[in-house]
């Protein structure tokens, strides 16, 4: 006789009693649709709520994202902002990107488009590589000779892309200059409703150069050269002889100077590396906390006019290096080597009065309206260089923490430690103690430039940070804008919805639930018979009560894709014929494929649950129950 | 013997059967394709059991429900008659002959294959229910009162049915040949509630021994179709058996529907012990 052997029947029977489950609905397709429609009643106005939610909602939210018009904050005052600080401020995790602004005063240009006799004056704005404004419109950053218009000016001026216009720049003294750009985008209304040209930040900050007075050569711009003024830390002034008590009274009254003493000659080495002056007499004159400038230098001098003084600024907080050989730079040592340096500007006569050091470059110059820099650019060696005359000498001029590299020629060497310089240099330098300078090689102007930005835009990274970035410039005191209560509306729409939607769903849900647990717990009550007679049959318990579960999954897939179905033919009905009279350029409900999936998933895993009764129901019946007929 | 109230005879003693009966060879040529049959040894016993007790409690009363097996052996091929009136313990010996109801004492309880025995007694003391189960669909067939074939499955894969629970490949053609042989061919694609009682109980005999189990336990398998029919049943059951060589424990209150079929006749001796309480010792050897 042979005897069935249950090896190897687990992995057909896995196949068998989902057969047997879907035998089982097909079986009992009626109440089976029934069921179904009804799940698929609940879901999809649930999946219509979402689908509209997420329409409107994320529209509006893709609106407020993608106009970065919303993410934009910037100051209501101007005041200078230092590009650390503005850096700084790109750097932080909710900052999308920064863009430098120019006063508001000179961003004022008049516009000439090259067709028509119509003349606007907008306001000019910088905008840089990866300005959100631009791009989020769908518009390139223009480069240098080009910009981009407002559809407000565009359509003053009849202006569309490609078209060339002049632009004209006028300052209070009557000069004017124009440019040519050409237009290559034009801004949308949501973008900026203001007449506005963007232009790129080297030309706006050209034009607020230019406003200021300054020439601006690459463009040809004329003007003035914005050369430094000349700072001292403090002066010596030498003569014959000794000073009155009231002479020496007259060196402090209005002269910026709050004592006038006779120097100490280790005091006068130690501040200027020479030594003090052989004559009759040297007074140390001292200011309180601040540099001296040329006009305390002329005062000095119109106090004691007529009796022969000499001047001798000096600036002790400049610390030097020198690089001799510019082919030094090996990577292995540094190429500059530590030096002193001090600044001696004395007429021959004055160098023979004083047996101070002889200098070509003679006399200190008391004006205002300074050469360029390269004509200070002489320096006295020691002796020890041994660097010959007419040779160059790069020199490093170090002021608390910023160098200048400066090139000198040496025009002579002297007996001393210290390389002597015209004090005009030094002067100069020193005066980034309070203002930016920059040093232009190729003109061989040192130049006074903008210390920072007068105000700036700047885009949050998300709507949702703007309120944060808010609070934080209010903290460090700086009045801000931002479109607050276009974001906290969104916001708060967003979150009524999204309550309004969970209530709706979770009675809903329950209503789903209640429904599948009856359905699938009555299913298994009236099919007592059949379940006890599979078990008879020798099915496990796992077996039977995996039969509810299986039904709940084919129901669930079943309503939810009936659901999907229902929700794209409404949500159809509702973008074309509700939507129409609503001024939407997208869809008013719709759902992304991810929250179709994972409706789907949800509705599998509520049926899973719903169905857990009705298995551990099928799990109590007992195989005797088939044989016991009442 | 006609049906009526037990009969009270000498218990516990077992004879095999040795009746010889007549062989209807009703498709030869099929079954030449069937899968080895079990052969003719009456001699093999396939179940066996010894001072086997299950008390039942009666509902709403202190009164109780005895039924004692002091000893049953089934031997290979055999066609055993239960008969009894109703109340007499039929439905709780087949519990306890089908593993489903555990009994409250017993000594022995083995069934016997070619090459393995298998103590069911220690599977109900362990309360290996997978393992019942697994003995269950690889011994037993069983036949209920009013079939029992799963309403949503067609009439086909409830007979096909064993066999996939075993994981067996199913053999298209036995059944086929079977169905012919017990009348049902055309009613294989239908759904058990078109077929008429006595097509069920013959679908329902088909379905229990398709998968060639050693043992068809069948209860009161025609109760639910008239006489004339039932007796066509049960010699048609009676036929396939032999052919399959199954061991049949048939549960019938009529011992004449059984009376030409049955190699051996069992009855119940039931003895009131007062107080409303019974108790019924199986196994009197009826003639």
């Amino acid at each position: 006789m042979t005897i069935p052997t249950a090896l190897d029947t687990n992995r057909t029977r896995t196949v068998l009693v989902p057969a047997l489950a879907v035998s089982d609905l097909r079986h009992e397709w009626i109440l089976t649709s029934c069921v179904i429609l009804a799940i698929a009643a609940v879901i999809t106005p649930l999946l219509l709520l979402l689908g509209l939610k997420h329409g409107l909602v994320e529209w509006k939210r893709y609106e407020l994202v993608q106009n970065p018009y919303y993410r934009e904050i910037r100051p209501i005052k101007a005041q200078e902002f230092s590009p650390e600080w503005l850096a700084e401020i790109l750097s932080r995790d909710d900052v999308a990107s920064l863009i430098p602004n120019i006063l508001r005063g000179a961003s004022s240009v008049t516009v000439i488009p090259e067709h028509g006799n119509n003349v606007l004056t907008p306001d000019m704005l910088p905008t840089i590589a990866g300005d959100p404004l631009l791009i989020g419109n769908g518009i390139e950053v223009p480069q240098d000779g080009e910009c981009v218009v407002s559809a407000s000016m565009a359509e003053k001026l009849a202006l569309k892309v490609g078209d060339e216009i002049l632009i004209r720049i006028g300052r209070r003294e009557g000069r004017l200059i124009q440019e040519r750009m050409q237009v290559v985008g034009i801004l949308p209304v949501r973008a900026d409703v203001r007449d506005a040209l963007y232009a790129t930040l080297s030309f706006a900050e050209d034009v607020e150069t230019f406003r200021d007075g300054h020439a601006i050569r690459h463009r040809n711009w004329p003007g003035g050269i914005p050369r430094p003024y000349m700072s001292f830390d403090g002066m010596f002034v030498t003569l014959t002889r000794r000073l009155s008590v009231a002479q020496t009274s007259r060196l402090t009254i209005n002269t910026g100077f709050i004592s006038a003493e006779l120097a100490q000659a280790e005091d006068f080495t130690s501040l200027t590396g020479l030594a003090m002056p052989a004559t009759g007499a040297t007074y140390k004159l001292a200011v309180a906390d601040s540099t001296i400038q040329l006009a305390n230098l002329n005062a000095v001098f119109d106090q004691l006019r007529g009796l022969g003084i000499i001047l001798l600024p000096y600036v002790d907080t400049v610390s030097a290096s020198i690089m001799i050989d510019e082919n030094m730079i090996d990577g292995n040592t540094t190429p500059w080597r530590p030096t002193a340096v001090t600044g001696l500007s004395l007429s021959p006569a004055q160098a023979d009065q004083t047996g101070m050091p002889f200098v070509p470059w003679g006399a200190l110059r008391r004006t205002a309206n300074l050469p360029a820099f390269a004509d200070f650019s002489q320096a006295l060696v020691p002796e020890t260089l041994g660097l010959e005359i007419g040779s160059r000498l790069l020199m490093r001029l170090t002021i608390n923490e910023q160098y200048f590299d400066l090139p000198f020629e040496v025009v002579g060497s002297w007996d001393g430690e210290r390389i002597i310089v015209p004090i005009e240099s030094l002067g100069q330098v020193n005066t980034s103690r309070d203002r930016r300078l920059i040093y232009e090689p190729e003109s061989g102007e040192l130049l006074m430039t903008k210390s920072g930005y007068r105000g700036f835009r700047m885009y949050a990274n998300r709507i949702e940070d703007v309120s944060g970035l808010h609070q934080f410039f209010l903290e460090q005191k700086i009045d801000v804008d931002a479109r607050l209560s276009e974001i906290g509306e969104l916001l708060a729409l967003d979150r009524a919805l999204t309550r309004l939607f969970w209530l709706v769903a979770i009675v809903g849900v329950l209503g789903g639930i209640a429904a599948m647990v009856a359905s699938l717990y009555a299913a298994v009550e009236r099919k007592r018979r059949a379940y006890g007679m599979l078990r008879l049959m020798g099915l496990s318990k796992g077996h039977v009560s995996a039969i509810p579960v299986i039904q709940a999954i084919c129901i669930a897939l079943l309503s939810i894709s009936i659901a999907i179905g229902g929700f794209f033919a409404l949500s159809f009905v509702i973008n074309t014929v509700f939507a129409a009279d609503l001024p939407l350029d997208t869809d008013l409900c719709y759902l992304p494929a991810d929250s179709l999936f994972l409706s789907m998933l949800i509705t599998t895993a509520t049926a899973i649950g719903s169905s857990l009764l009705g298995a551990f129901q099928a799990t109590r019946i007992d195989p005797a129950e088939a044989i016991r007929e009442e | 013997m006609p049906s009526g109230s037990p009969t009270f005879l000498e218990p516990c003693i077992w004879r095999s059967a040795t009746a010889t009966v007549e062989k209807t060879n009703l498709n030869a040529e099929h079954q030449a394709n069937d899968p080895p049959a079990p052969s003719g040894d009456h001699d093999h016993v396939v179940l066996e059991a010894v001072g086997v007790t299950k008390i039942r409690g009666q509902p709403g009363s202190f009164a109780t429900f005895e039924l004692s097996v002091p000893q049953l052996t089934l031997r290979r091929g055999e066609f055993v008659a239960i008969v009894g009136e109703s109340g007499c313990g039929k439905s709780t010996l087949l519990d306890i002959l089908a593993l489903v109801s555990k009994p409250n004492a017993c000594k022995v309880f083995t069934l016997h294959g070619q090459n393995e025995v298998i103590n069911v007694h220690e599977h109900w003391i362990n309360g290996d229910e997978t393992r019942l189960a697994d003995i269950r669909r690889r011994w037993f067939g069983y036949v209920l009162q009013t079939g029992g074939l799963l309403p949503f499955l067609s009439v086909l894969d409830n007979i096909h049915l064993p066999q996939r629970i075993l994981g067996k490949s199913v053999n298209q053609n036995r059944g086929l040949s079977l169905a012919s042989q017990i009348g049902i061919v055309n009613e294989l694609g239908k759904k058990p509630h078109q077929l008429s009682g006595g097509q069920r109980q013959r679908a329902a005999i088909l379905r229990a021994l398709i998968h060639q189990p050693p043992i068809i336990l069948a209860d009161e398998p025609t109760a639910a179709v008239d006489k004339t029919r039932a007796m066509r049943i049960v010699t048609d059951f009676k036929t396939l058996v032999r052919e399959s060589g199954a061991t049949v424990a048939m549960v019938t209150h009529d011992l004449s529907l059984v009376a030409s079929v049955a190699d051996r006749f069992l009855g119940f001796e039931v003895e009131e012990l007062g107080n409303n309480s019974v108790r019924s010792k199986f196994g009197a050897q009826l003639s």
